[in-house]
Parts: C-alpha cells; sequence; structure tokens
C-alpha cells in the first residue's frame, strides 16, 4: 500500500484543496465518520488483511447488517479463480430495452430501494447513431419503440481503468479476473473515481441504503454485495460472489432476450472468445484508452 | 412471449456506425499467459434445454377438474374425423384463433401432411415436436448457430461447466412459431434516483 493511509490521505487533501473546498469535499464523509465504529476506523486495507483478520472483519459485518437491517446475511470474501479473466459482450440487435437486467441487479446486489439504484443504465438511443450523451435513461413507453435501439451500461471493467488511477487511498483495484473492486471499508466517499469513469458507471451512496429485511440478498461477499455504508462509492463487480463460483451474473440470467454473454477470455472454447472470433465487437469510447472487458455487437 | 404487429426493424444504419467503430479484439494474442486452466479434463456439466411440456399437442375448450383447458393430441381429429391432406386454407374454426405471421411460409411446410403428430423437414422426413429445433434450424441457420455457441437465445446456471449445469430456453420459448416476432413489452421501473438521470443530462452539455 506504500504507506497510503485513510487519514494521511485526508491530510493531503486538505492541503492541496483549500479549506472551504475540503469541507465541502468532505460533507458526506463527516457523517459517515460520525457512526462509523472504532473497530471499522482502524481496519486495515483488504489487501492487507489476513485470513485471521478477514474472519473477524466478515463476522463483524455480518452481525452489523443483522442489527440494521434484521436479516441474517453469509459475507464471504470470494477470491479471483486461477486462469479466468471476465468478459462480457452485448448482442445490440436483440436487446429490447426492458430494463430486465437493471432490476435484477437491483435485487441481487442490495441496491437502495429508495432510489431503485442499479449497477446497469439502460440507454434509448436513436437508430444509426452511437453517441452516449444523446442516450434517454428515463424511457417509459412499450419497447422497443420503433426508430430506437437499447445499449445497457455498467463497469466496463477496464485494463487501464481511470477509477484507479484518481483514487487517492486505493480504496479501489483490479484484481487478476479483471474485475475492478472496491473496498468499502476503505473509500473516503471524494467521488473522484466516479467523475473519472466515462461510463458513468460508479455510484455514489447519498444515504444509508434501505432494504427490507425479507428483501436483502443473504448470499453476499466483502468486495461486492454486501450492503454498502452511507458515504461510499460502488459499482458493478460482475456479481463476483456468483462469478467467481462458476455461475452466471444475475443480469445476464434475467435477460428474456438471450442478448447477453458471459465467460471467460483466457478459455479458446468459451462462448465469449466464440462472439470475440465470429462477430464484429466494439468498445464503448474506444479512443481513451480505457481497454474495455465488455464488448458491444450487432448481428450481421 | 406477446407477439405484435410492430417487429423490430434491425437497424442496418445502425450497423454500418458499428462497423465504423469496429474493433477486431487485437488483444486475445497477447494478453498474459495465463497458468493452464486443469479443468479442462474434469468433467462437464450437462445443458439442459427447456422445451414446452405439451408441445405437439392442442388446447381445447372442455376444461379439466382444476379448470385448466385440456390438452389432446392433433391425431385425435386429424388422420380420423379429419382425413389429412384436405383443405389447407388455414379457414377451418378448430384453428381460428391461429394467426400465421411467419415469411410467407406455409402449415404443410412445418407440418407432416400425413401425420400431424410431427414436424416435417423441407425434404420430408418426419420430425418430432422435441426435435422443434431442427425445424428451425433448416430455415435460420445464422441464430441456430448462434444459439448453439451460447450468442443467442440466453442461458441460466453456470459460466463454467465444470462448476455446475446450464439451463436454456428453446426456440419457441421466446418465438411463437407462427408469428415468431418479439412483441413489445412495457419496460420495467426506471431509476428513481434524479440525480442519476441528471448526471446524463449534465454530461450532454460537456460534451
Ligand atoms: C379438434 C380437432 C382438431 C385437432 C385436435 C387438431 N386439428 Fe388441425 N385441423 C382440424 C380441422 C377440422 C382442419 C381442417 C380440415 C383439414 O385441413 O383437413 C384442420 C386443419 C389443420 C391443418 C391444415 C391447415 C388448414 O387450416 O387447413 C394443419 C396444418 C393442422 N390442422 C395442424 C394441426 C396440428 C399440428 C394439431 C395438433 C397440435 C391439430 N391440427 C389438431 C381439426 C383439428
Ligand atoms: C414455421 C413452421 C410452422 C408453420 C408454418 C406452422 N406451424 Fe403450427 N406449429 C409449429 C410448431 C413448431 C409447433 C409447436 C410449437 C408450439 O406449440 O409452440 C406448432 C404448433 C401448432 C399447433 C398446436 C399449438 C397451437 O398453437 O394450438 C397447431 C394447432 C398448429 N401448429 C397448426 C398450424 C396451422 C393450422 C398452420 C398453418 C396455418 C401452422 N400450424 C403453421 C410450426 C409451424
Ligand atoms: C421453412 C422455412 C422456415 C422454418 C422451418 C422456420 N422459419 Fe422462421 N422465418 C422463415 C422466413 C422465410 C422468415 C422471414 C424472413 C424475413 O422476413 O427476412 C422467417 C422469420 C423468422 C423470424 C423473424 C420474425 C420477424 O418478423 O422478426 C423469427 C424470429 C423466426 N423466423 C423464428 C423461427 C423459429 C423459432 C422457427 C422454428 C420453430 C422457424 N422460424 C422456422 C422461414 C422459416
Ligand atoms: C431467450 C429468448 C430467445 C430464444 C430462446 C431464441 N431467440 Fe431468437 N430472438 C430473440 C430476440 C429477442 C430476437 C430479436 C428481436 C426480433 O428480431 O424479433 C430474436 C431474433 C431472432 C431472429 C430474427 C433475426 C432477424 O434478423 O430478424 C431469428 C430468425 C431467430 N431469433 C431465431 C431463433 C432460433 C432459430 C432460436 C433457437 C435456436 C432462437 N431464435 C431462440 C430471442 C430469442
Amino acid at each position: 500500500m506504500g504507506g497510503v493511509s485513510r487519514r494521511g490521505a485526508l491530510k493531503g487533501l486538505g492541503a492541496t484543496l483549500g479549506l472551504a473546498a475540503f469541507a465541502k469535499a468532505l460533507a458526506p464523509l463527516q457523517e459517515f465518520a460520525a457512526d462509523m465504529s472504532v473497530d471499522e476506523f482502524l481496519q486495515k486495507h483488504y489487501r492487507e488483511l489476513t485470513p485471521e483478520a478477514m474472519k473477524d472483519v466478515l463476522g463483524r459485518l455480518e452481525r452489523e447488517t443483522h442489527a440494521q437491517y434484521g436479516a441474517k446475511v453469509h459475507i464471504q470474501d470470494v477470491r479471483p479463480q486461477p486462469g479466468v479473466k471476465f468478459g462480457y459482450a452485448l448482442n445490440l440487435s436483440v436487446c429490447i430495452g426492458c430494463r430486465k437486467c437493471q432490476e435484477a441487479c437491483h435485487v441481487e446486489n442490495n441496491h437502495d430501494r429508495d432510489t431503485n439504484n442499479s449497477y446497469i443504465r439502460v440507454l434509448e438511443m436513436d437508430q444509426g447513431t452511437l453517441d452516449l450523451a444523446k442516450g434517454v435513461v428515463d424511457y417509459d413507453h412499450a419497447v422497443p419503440a420503433p426508430g430506437k435501439f437499447y445499449l445497457p451500461i455498467q463497469c466496463q471493467q477496464c485494463d487501464n481503468p481511470p477509477c484507479v488511477k484518481v483514487c487517492p487511498v486505493e480504496a479501489t483495484w483490479k484484481e487478476e479476473d479483471g474485475l475492478v473492486v472496491v473496498d468499502y471499508n476503505w473509500c473516503i466517499g471524494c467521488r473522484y473515481c466516479e467523475a473519472a469513469c466515462p461510463y458513468h458507471a460508479r455510484r455514489f451512496n447519498w444515504k444509508t441504503p434501505t432494504v427490507p429485511a425479507a428483501e436483502v440478498n443473504p448470499h453476499q461477499s466483502y468486495l461486492s454485495n454486501r450492503i454498502r455504508p452511507k458515504g461510499v462509492m460502488e459499482k458493478c463487480t460482475f456479481c463476483l460472489h456468483r462469478t467467481r463460483k462458476g455461475r452466471l451474473p444475475a443480469c445476464l440470467e434475467a435477460c428474456p432476450t438471450g442478448a447477453r454473454v458471459f465467460g471467460n477470455l483466457l478459455d479458446p472454447d468459451s462462448e465469449i472468445r466464440w462472439v470475440l472470433a465470429n462477430k464484429r465487437v466494439f468498445v464503448l469510447k474506444e479512443e481513451l484508452g480505457t481497454r474495455p472487458s465488455f464488448f458491444y455487437f450487432f448481428d450481421e | 412471449m406477446k407477439t405484435s404487429t410492430a417487429p423490430i426493424v434491425i437497424p442496418l444504419a445502425l450497423a454500418a456506425v458499428a462497423l465504423l467503430v469496429a474493433v477486431l479484439w487485437p488483444r486475445a494474442a497477447d494478453s498474459p499467459a495465463a497458468p493452464p486452466r486443469t479443468e479442462s479434463t474434469k468433467e462437464r456439466f450437462e445443458t439442459e434445454i427447456h422445451l414446452p411440456a405439451d408441445l405437439g399437442t392442442m388446447a381445447t375448450d372442455r376444461l379439466d377438474s382444476q379448470g385448466r383447458r385440456i390438452r389432446v393430441r392433433c391425431s385425435t381429429c386429424h388422420g380420423g374425423d379429419v382425413p389429412d391432406g384436405g383443405a389447407v386454407d388455414g379457414a377451418t374454426p378448430v384453428h381460428q384463433g391461429l394467426t400465421l405471421a411467419h415469411g410467407g411460409v406455409s402449415c404443410l411446410s412445418c407440418h407432416d401432411q400425413n401425420n400431424r403428430d410431427v414436424l416435417r423437414l423441407a425434404d420430408g422426413t418426419p420430425l418430432a415436436f422435441a426435435q422443434v429445433m431442427d425445424l428451425c434450424r433448416q430455415c435460420h441457420g445464422p441464430q441456430s448457430r448462434d444459439y448453439h455457441n451460447g450468442s443467442h437465445g440466453g442461458m441460466t446456471g453456470h459460466w463454467d461447466l465444470t462448476q455446475g449445469p446450464r439451463l436454456r430456453n428453446g426456440c419457441v420459448h421466446c418465438h411463437d412459431a407462427h408469428a415468431p416476432a418479439i412483441g413489445q413489452v412495457q419496460p420495467v421501473a426506471m431509476p428513481r434516483d434524479r440525480g442519476l438521470v441528471q448526471s446524463m443530462t449534465h454530461n450532454k452539455e460537456a460534451h
């Protein structure tokens, strides 16, 4: 971790931003720091935790979730599988814009019910265009609408992720299987990563998420769908609590049109490699050099 | 899925845009050498393809004890009371509710003239209803190829078949054989986070 600490970084931030800007930048953080336990504040960075320390942390988080949400959950630390690098592809000829993927993400990842938050956003676009900025998120009519096509966007798990570079405390990083993850307990909520992401794939927890006990998905992992505290960033992890155990991501399973293809880029016999070899795939905003692991294609 | 009169037109112009921005994934070759996966020798779980259980039967007006419509085999009428090879005009009251909107193909391109309990291939070979996907394949090569390579038709279960099985829907789960275009649906709720929607709007200005 090169000696980077949360507290140290906060000082550094103050020095460069000036006092007023500093206070403003920290406004969400202050609130969350207030209801933080001492154990939580003293917890080490994810990658410095020994297996025993991790066990303690997971136990603590399970107890806290129970106390706060009334739900009995099981939080695991699910690690990458050797020889696996995840890739995702989406067939834009087939997607009808029904938002079922967005909904499945909402449920699977214990998102805040009030905001109907999700890591997926479906853009309604005019046929013949590919300008993401013109995409409409809040369409509300029968789909597919004539003259439109639909482009779901989530974290592209870039090989050259701008969000990781700007994090002042290394609370977000790229794992061996290509997934960009966040240590919610290390994140200071400065939101630099949110601004850096060209795909608007990161979300900030402005409030403590509300999830009724009966609706909490109890199968959780530290780096993915455990309920996030207020004041931290979160993002799509390709459902690593499922995919690192060989299962398909929730958004893929929910797709009624079969537009989504997921698999191991390092396995030449995988479905994802078949798509890359046989379809004319493209990535979003290629010119930025982010090198996404998420591909799009049209049937010819 | 429901059918409707508004089929999706695959955007040709869009495909052209896609062509322009296409990258043919240059990184496959130079991605870091991974440790060889030992799993390749492991046993693989099954991929099960789900087909409707009542395939090849027809609903009647009569209800069973639980109020469900009783389904009968085609041969209940055909080959007996209804001689096969009779009028082929779709006008029979029995099949009145059935609209055929499938690229101009006729009933007997798919249904066997002499035995309505089976389908038929283009060369006349009878085909069990359970083999319906072979029927689709003879006219829809590209989609069938895509399907068998996991990029059409979706799936649930495991991406890694060494760790668990997979379940897939057959073609007729999503496509009505008689009117196969996918109809319109109402999307599920949009995100209610105003900030989220505004951030897109905001970015419109920034560009
Ligand atoms: C309740 C009796 C009945 C049942 C059950 C029935 N049919 Fe028919 N069907 C008819 C009649 C009557 C006709 C019109 C006479 C003819 O074409 O020989 C007909 C005609 C047809 C035709 C020719 C198209 C046309 O309109 O002339 C096809 C194809 C057909 N049926 C398929 C089937 C299939 C497949 C099934 C089973 C899934 C089935 N039918 C079940 C009564 C039935
Ligand atoms: C493209 C091939 C194809 C054509 C053309 C076709 N069918 Fe079918 N039909 C099928 C298949 C496949 C099934 C079974 C799948 C299912 O039931 O969803 C079926 C099922 C049926 C059934 C039983 C299910 C139901 O909907 O009641 C009837 C009756 C039937 N066909 C009659 C006809 C008649 C009459 C015509 C012409 C007007 C016709 N079919 C044209 C492929 C075809
Ligand atoms: C005898 C040949 C034949 C068979 C068998 C056949 N189709 Fe088709 N299908 C066609 C033709 C022709 C069209 C129209 C193509 C066009 O308009 O370009 C079509 C169109 C379609 C479409 C596009 C519909 C639209 O309007 O968007 C779908 C989906 C489809 N078929 C699915 C199926 C499925 C599923 C089966 C198997 C149950 C099947 N077809 C069997 C000939 C066939
Ligand atoms: C999970 C649902 C699903 C399954 C299963 C599925 N399809 Fe499709 N299919 C779609 C959707 C969605 C579209 C795009 C919408 C449309 O064109 O109507 C599509 C499009 C098509 C088209 C039209 C393509 C075009 O360019 O117009 C054909 C033909 C087709 N499918 C054939 C098949 C065949 C054959 C199978 C089985 C091997 C199959 N589909 C299985 C959902 C499905």
